[in-house]
């Protein structure tokens, strides 16, 4: 008789034996024992039901298929419980120590100078600079003649010369590009050289026989000093800092008049003095000015109708005072414990 | 160049006016003449002026008190340096002065002075010199040092008595004529040098320093005072041939004043009679055949406007010109034409006049404006391929090597073979510098010796760089600059890591990153065998090229050099020239739609003789053109006990596919027949399981 007193003892067998259950292959035998077709407990029960009855029959059933619903869900529940516990077992057996060290995947770095080239040039052209190149070993008349240095011309003992005969040169600056470029182009003329340049000077902490130079050339009708000066402010604050102030100082070379040394604002103590600076505020950055219009003259432009500015400066230093490198020997040495720094 | 503060105020007054030293330096600065440092004295400061190359006005107190005066629109005093009468005829000590070259000597002023007490400087004199660096000697030659440090105008004093003849010739010397300088060394002559002659001899080299036997001794009574203008160029020439530079030369070869010869000369006599009661002897002698000129120039305001871009008040123009002692002639309509006094050797143009200007009128004024671009920037043609070879090898593990462009012939030829055409430095500063390299190989060897001095011994480094190579032959005015890339490696390959074996760093790594390169420039890469580098290993060395045009090399260090610099591992190099691969637009990537049906891939093996290059088994299987073959890949190779001598395993894995459908099994097998019946018949190749 399906009652509650009847039904009671068999909900709590099968609570019992679930309990116990800890694996699928159970957990089926469990389900066969009380839900199978043909013998499951439940299945029995129901099945007597047709015995009962018409007025028996409806509560009865009703209670008979409660406790199925509880039957399986509860399985159901197991299910799940086993799966859970199946997985964790098998992260558990598969985890690895993740604090062990990564496989090397190794790649270098850029060679600071490389760095400081490939930042400089970048800004340039997005200032509507284009990039030239010339020869390392070049014709003195590109090196000197031409940039207003005349043989026997004192300035060309600021740069002492190697030479391989009386006419070639180990270029001294990056100058001759600019000579070159005006040589094949009419204005307006808007370029900037970056290059190696040599110096006939021994090998020491501050001073190398090749080091690197950008120079910038600007010919057009209408250029200033006044221009010169915004062009190279706008370089190097996107260069260093927005904060990065500039100053002119008169100067003297050859292929400019007026001519300029330009300091920036000490990149360390922006400006109000350190050691790098050496208290005054300032660094010296590079030389600059106004094309001489003896070079246009040589050139054959016409210098009563346009004007340029040209500047230059030393790569090497600009990485030794950005990185705070002490020793110039060090871009030249190939030290891959020095080169994987950058 | 040394001017001290005390000095500049018997000139200008500087300290009345609360001018201190910092406020001089910041305005000498301001204005060109950039103040390095102050050393601050007992009783004075004395400025470190760097004074540039064109301003040889600079390099004397008067030159720096007329900036002065002009920059803060002060009084400037001048010394007297007008005439001192004859206190005795001429008659007493004759001489003469004989310019031979006045090309080179258009100026020669000279007087006799006799009675001289030879003896040492007042307290004042010595003073002077003494704050700005300047050793006193004695009262004469202080007087000449004390002029050439006020007005820039270097003299120079003889023993009268001890000139031949008691008189000067100036002329160029013949070559081996030779004198005994002032600082004891005997000076051989080179022909058409100037020196200052008596009768016979050199008695002085022009312009640079004077002779030991015409000095000034104690003993001296009567003396010769030379005051002279001489050719800049001739001076530089000698002074730069005999390495012997001088206060004298220094001023004299930037450009002395051609005005200042007698003057200068005046206020010295003036000194000597003060301090050391010399009597003057006649007249001043001045030969001067060819007198000086000076410069007469124009400047318009609108060059300054074009120039600067700013506006200058024409007052100011005025002013500034005037006080710095260019004579205004007329102002005609917006312009100015002016006279450049004698001492301003570097205004030869309106530009320059313009630049006087600007300096003055301060730099820190002139508005920043921006000039804006007409065309947008471009990179090199060839930057694109460099920067794409750089991030591969950066990506590879490579680090960029910068080695100076220098060698020597005794370098090259541990790794060419000799006579190595080289181009020469004419004038090396070391013995390291002489030649120019040939090649990269030499530096990356010996970057990598370096590195494993400091112990670092898995190295990987390239370098972009040019090569010089001679054209003509040594002396040419002719050579091949070239540019390369070379890549150096050593060490290991994967390093000993925990769950990964440990690689050593192989030829075939170097090759495969070599293809990689090429690849990326569009390029695919031959290797071809070779024995023609001697610093490669004979059995490990290959010629790289493209387009059947041999651009490289690429092998195994010889074990020679392994012996030479000690490396007791084995180091992979390669050089290849880029000029050319570079000289083509990189390749634009092609589309082709991807497969819809999958590949089928065969794994074959067979056994051929080792000396049997791959290569020829590729092209051969190639030149079948069998239907649907995608890929040749070679997926083993085997050479040992299992093998009979001589004999080599390869397996190779074949991909078929066709874009339009599936392939039968029947269709591989048969393209796999194919190619098995061609290895057996061209190569006896025997196939294995």
């Amino acid at each position: 008789m399906a009652t509650v007193e009847h039904l009671s003892p068999l909900w709590d067998a099968f609570r019992k034996e679930l309990a116990e259950v800890s694996t699928d292959e159970a957990l089926t035998d469990l389900r066969d024992k009380y839900l199978s077709r043909s013998r499951g407990a439940v299945t029995v029960e129901l099945k007597k039901l047709g015995q009962l009855s018409a007025e028996e029959r409806p509560q009865a059933g009703k209670l008979l298929n409660e406790l199925k619903l509880l039957v399986e869900q509860a399985l159901a529940e197991k299910a799940g419980e086993i799966r859970e516990k199946q997985k964790s077992a098998r992260y558990q057996a598969e985890r690895v120590d993740v604090t062990l060290p990564g496989y090397a995947y190794h790649t270098a770095g850029r060679h600071p100078i490389r760095r400081a080239l490939e930042e400089m040039e970048r800004i340039f052209v997005s200032m509507g600079f284009s990039i030239m190149s010339g020869p390392e070993v070049e014709v003195d008349y590109y090196n000197f003649e031409a940039l207003n240095m005349p043989k026997g011309h004192p300035a060309r003992d600021a740069q002492d010369t190697l030479y391989v005969t009386d006419n070639l040169v180990l270029r001294t600056h990056t100058s001759p590009v600019q000579i070159r470029t005006m040589e094949k182009q009419k204005p307006p003329v808007r370029i900037i050289a970056p290059g190696r340049v040599f110096r006939r000077d021994s090998v020491d902490a501050t001073h190398s026989p090749m080091f690197h130079q950008i120079e910038g050339l600007v010919v057009d009708e209408g250029i200033t000093l006044a221009d010169l000066k915004g062009t190279i402010e706008m370089f190097l604050k996107a260069f260093f800092s927005e904060d990065t102030r500039i100053r002119l100082r008169p100067s003297y070379f050859p292929f400019v008049e007026p001519g300029a040394e330009v300091d920036v604002s000490c990149i360390f103590c922006r400006g109000t003095g350190c050691s790098i600076c050496k208290q005054s505020g300032w660094i010296e950055i590079m030389g600059a000015g106004m094309v001489n219009p003896r070079v246009f003259q040589i050139l054959g432009y016409d210098y009563e109708k346009y004007t340029g500015f040209a500047w230059g400066m030393g790569v090497d230093r600009i990485v030794m005072l950005k990185y705070q490198v002490e020793d110039l020997r060090l871009l030249f040495d190939n030290d891959i414990r020095f080169l994987s720094q950058f | 160049m040394n001017i001290s503060y005390n000095w500049l105020q018997d000139f200008v007054d500087l300290k009345e006016l609360g001018l201190d030293p910092a406020l001089v330096a910041q305005a000498l600065t301001s204005i060109g003449l950039a103040v390095e440092g102050i050393e601050t004295q007992s009783n004075d400061y004395v400025f470190n002026i760097d004074v540039t190359s064109n301003r040889p006005d600079c390099l004397n107190h008067l030159g720096i008190a007329r900036e002065i005066s002009a920059h803060f629109c002060l009084n400037l005093r001048t010394p007297d340096v007008s005439d001192l009468p004859a206190h005795r005829p001429g008659t007493e000590f004759p001489s003469s002065v004989i310019i031979q070259d006045p090309d080179l000597c258009p100026q020669y002023a000279a007087r006799i002075m006799t009675g001289v007490a030879v003896d040492e400087s007042p307290a004042w004199l010595k003073e002077k010199l003494l704050a700005v660096g300047q050793r006193p000697i004695n009262n004469i030659v202080d007087i000449t040092n004390y002029v050439l440090l006020l007005l820039g105008h270097p003299l120079h004093a003889f023993d009268y008595e001890k000139l031949g003849e008691n008189r000067i010739v100036v002329r160029r010397v013949a070559a081996g004529e030779k004198i005994v300088t002032l600082d004891g060394v005997e000076r051989t002559l080179e022909a058409g040098m100037l020196a200052i002659c008596d009768a016979a001899i050199p008695v002085a080299l022009a312009g640079v320093m004077g002779g030991q036997d015409s000095e000034i001794s104690l003993r001296t009574n009567t003396i010769l005072l030379e005051s002279a203008y001489f050719n800049p160029k001739s001076i530089r020439a000698t002074s730069k041939s005999l390495a012997l530079r001088t206060e004298a030369s220094y001023r004299f070869e930037r450009g002395a004043d051609p005005e200042m010869p007698v003057k200068a000369l005046n206020l010295a006599c003036r000194l000597i009679n003060q301090i050391a009661g010399g009597q003057t002897v006649g007249p001043v002698i001045n030969e001067n055949p060819v007198p000086a000129s000076r410069l007469v120039l124009d400047l318009r305001e609108k060059r300054i406007r074009q120039v600067v871009g700013v506006d200058v008040e024409p007052g100011f123009v005025t002013d500034i010109l005037t006080r710095l002692q260019f004579e205004i002639l007329n102002q005609p309509d917006r312009a100015w034409k002016v006279r450049v006094p004698g001492f301003r050797v570097d205004i030869g143009h309106e530009d320059d006049l313009v630049e006087e200007v600007a300096r003055h009128f301060g730099y820190d004024k002139i508005p920043s404006t921006y000039p804006a671009p007409t065309s947008a920037g471009r990179f090199l043609p060839a930057q694109p391929h460099e920067q794409l070879l750089l991030q591969r090898l950066l990506g590879f593990g490579f680090y960029e090597a910068v080695n100076y462009v220098f060698s020597t012939p005794a370098r090259e030829k541990l790794f060419f073979p000799e006579p190595v055409s080289m181009v020469a430095i004419a004038n090396p500063l070391t013995e390291e510098d002489t030649h120019l390299r040939t090649s990269l190989v030499p530096g990356l060897v010996a970057s990598v010796r370096r590195n494993l001095n400091h112990g670092t011994d898995e190295i990987r480094l390239f370098e972009f760089g040019h090569v010089f190579l001679p054209v003509d032959g040594a002396g040419s005015d002719r050579l091949q600059e070239e540019s390369r890339l070379g890549i150096i490696a050593t060490g290991t390959f994967y390093r000993p890591y925990w769950g990964q074996a440990q690689d050593e760093f192989r030829f075939f790594h170097l090759k495969g990153i070599v293809e990689e390169l090429l690849a990326g420039l569009g390029y695919r890469a031959v290797f071809e065998r070779t024995e023609d580098y001697r610093f490669l290993h004979h059995g490990v060395a290959s010629r790289v090229l493209v387009d059947r045009r041999p651009i490289g090399v690429i092998g195994q260090l010889s074990p020679e050099l392994n012996e030479t610099f000690k490396f007791l591992q084995r180091v992979f190099v390669a050089e290849v020239a880029v000029d050319n691969l570079f000289s083509r637009p990189l390749p634009e990537p092609q589309y082709s739609p991807l497969p819809r049906f999958p590949g089928t891939e065969r794994d074959l093996s067979f056994v051929v003789d080792k000396s049997l290059e791959y290569d020829r088994i590729t092209a051969a299987i190639k030149s079948l053109n069998v239907a649907n073959l995608r890929d040749v890949q070679l997926i083993d190779l085997y050479q040992g006990q299992k093998l009979p001598f001589g004999k080599v395993s390869l397996a190779v894995r074949l991909t078929f596919a066709d874009l339009t459908r599936t392939l039968t099994q029947e269709e591989v097998n048969k393209s796999v027949d194919v190619i098995s019946d061609l290895l057996k018949r061209e190569f006896q190749a025997e196939q294995r399981a």
